[in-house]
């Protein structure tokens, strides 16, 4: 079983907060949906929960050896082929090349995987870095608008991916503005707004329902 | 140890099929100026005193600085088990290698820097500070060259060659006005426009003509407008001088356009298309000293359009054939 509990984060860039008291806990073995509007701290979070920025607080990681996090908007070195950054990432994470699992799942994603891989678009570029991130068996994910871009299949066999990840003790946690997406694979939803986070307790399809009559309204008042 | 062996087989494949694309002549001027700088380097006495010690840590400071990783490439990195700064730390020793020419002690003393420069984590900590942008009074930020984050350089470098026409004026030297208006541009174009921008803004563009045709009608534009009221200064404080100072301005212009094509040839990587259009400079400065040389320098640059053409033409029309995969599929 792996755990990640935050307790008091706090987190601001230069004097501007943008975290305040956030004290939240997990558990593997459910995808954990992390909503929230633009700019309000979701990728920050991430980053936080990954420790790859500085903060205040304390995040126990109970578990968690490996980390992998895909940012909203993808990094690839220059000139090199989209198989070369595949191996790169797996001999960096010290993980064994399985041909048979990568050509299973890039079945999946048909990426080009002898092309450079700066010259992909975006999509494509998300889908290679899903695709690393997949070979790695990671103890934690964090995906950052990791629907993003994506074609419409490819959607689908990533949300089907992350609950065979989900049974396998994996830790996961998808920001995500799609909330139709979200509701239907993960099992808990953290809402950030207001400098702070907290998770829902109630059913996520009531959480739609009461977005969906707030837009209706809000709409209908103009 | 792994992770440097890896981080270092991952540059140098990436190098190697830079140089692979860079065309032979820039290949030739690139060996000539590597080795003339290693003689010099070779030739140079340079004791080892406190003074250079502490020359060697400020020049070696500067090069480490000059390394930026946007956030995305941090993130990526910091994933695997100390690639981070073993990327980071690569980097900067690779610039400290020219101080193993002028002296080993130095050489130390630089890679010293690097290394204690990656271990604290230096990049980081430079690019969340926020820079001061000063607003120009010539520039939109939505055009597409003044987007760069060097941007403040515009304003501020305007601001020293007026003060430096002043100067000039007032001491009767025409030399020093017109170096300032054309060193100073020079420097303050090349630190914004060379900057790279995601792949993405450039595809924006709906077709390799419309890029074209919008990039140099912006660079013109912004150009002109950037040296006009330096023109103008100089050809009324040095009335006698005016057609001198005038020629300046399509000199200017040209290297301008010669800048932009020279980015977008060798886009993505800046440094390459910077240090390119450095040699390219010298080459035609070499070619303008005589008039048969002067005549090849259209020709250069009508190679460089080529060049940059090549490249524009596969970087959008390769986002357009993904588009076109894409439709496909959903009618499929």
């Amino acid at each position: 079983m792996k755990e990640l509990i935050i307790e008091s984060l706090h987190k601001s860039y230069a004097k501007t907060p943008v975290l305040e008291k956030v004290n939240l806990h997990y558990r593997s073995g459910v995808i954990n949906g992390i909503i929230g509007p633009n700019g309000a701290g979701k990728s920050t979070l991430l980053n936080c929960i990954a420790g790859y920025i500085p903060y205040q607080g304390k995040i126990n990681r109970k578990n968690i050896k490996t980390i992998g996090l895909l940012t909203a908007n993808p990094y690839i070195f220059p000139r090199i082929t989209a198989l070369e950054f595949i191996r790169f990432s797996l001999s960096a994470k010290n993980c064994r090349e399985d041909t048979q699992k990568l050509n299973q799942l890039n079945g999946l994603f048909e990426l080009p995987l002898h092309k450079f891989a700066d010259e992909y678009s975006t999509g494509m570029l998300k889908k290679l870095h899903l695709l690393a991130l997949l070979l790695q068996q990671n103890d934690m994910l964090l995906l950052d608008e990791p629907f993003n871009g994506l074609d419409i299949l490819s959607s689908a066999y990533l949300s089907e991916l992350l609950q065979e990840l989900k049974k396998q003790d994996t830790l996961i946690f998808i920001s995500s503005h799609d909330l139709d997406h979200l509701i239907k694979i993960a099992g808990t939803l953290t809402v950030i707004e207001n400098g702070t986070a907290y998770m829902k307790s109630e059913q996520l399809a009531e959480i739609q329902k009461e977005i969906e009559v707030h837009a209706y309204d809000k709409v209908k008042s103009l | 140890m792994t992770q440097l062996i890896l981080i270092l087989k991952l540059k140098w494949i990436i190098c190697k099929r830079f140089l692979t694309q860079v065309p032979f002549p820039y290949v030739f001027l690139l060996s000539a100026i590597a080795i003339l700088l290693g003689y010099v380097l070779l030739k140079v006495d340079i004791p080892v005193t406190w003074q250079s010690i502490v020359g060697a840590i400020i020049i070696q400071f500067f090069f480490c600085s000059r390394i930026h990783y946007r956030m995305d490439k941090r993130l990526f990195l910091k994933q695997y088990p100390k690639l981070y700064p073993l990327s980071v730390f690569t980097d900067c020793f690779l610039l400290s290698l020219p101080f193993i020419l002028a002296n080993g002690y130095l050489w130390v003393t630089a890679v010293m820097v690097s290394f204690v420069y990656s271990s604290l984590d230096l990049p980081a900590r430079h690019a969340i500070k926020i820079r001061p942008v000063l607003p120009s009074p010539f520039f939109m930020k939505s055009s597409y060259l003044w987007h760069a984050q060097q941007r403040h350089l515009l304003p501020v470098i305007w601001i020293l060659i007026v003060i430096s026409i002043v100067m000039a004026y007032l001491h009767d030297n025409y030399n020093l006005g017109i170096v300032a208006m054309a060193g100073g541009s020079l420097i303050a174009f090349l630190a914004t426009i060379i900057e790279t921008e995601e792949i993405d803004f450039v595809r924006m563009y709906i077709s390799t003509k419309h890029f074209v045709k919008r990039t140099l009608s912006e660079t013109l534009y912004n150009t002109s407008l950037y040296l006009l009221p330096l023109v103008v200064a100089l050809c009324v404080l040095f009335p006698a001088k005016w057609l001198v100072t005038l020629l300046f301005l399509p000199a200017i212009l040209l290297l301008n356009v010669q800048l932009l094509w020279t980015k977008y040839a060798f886009y993505p990587s800046a440094l390459l298309a910077g240090v390119i259009y450095f040699c390219g400079l010298m080459f035609q400065l070499a070619l303008s000293i005589t008039l048969y040389g002067l005549v090849i320098v259209p020709v250069y640059t009508v190679v460089l359009y080529f060049i940059f053409l090549k490249n524009i033409r596969s970087i959008i029309s390769a986002d357009k054939t993904s588009m076109e995969v894409f439709l496909t599929q959903r009618k499929g």
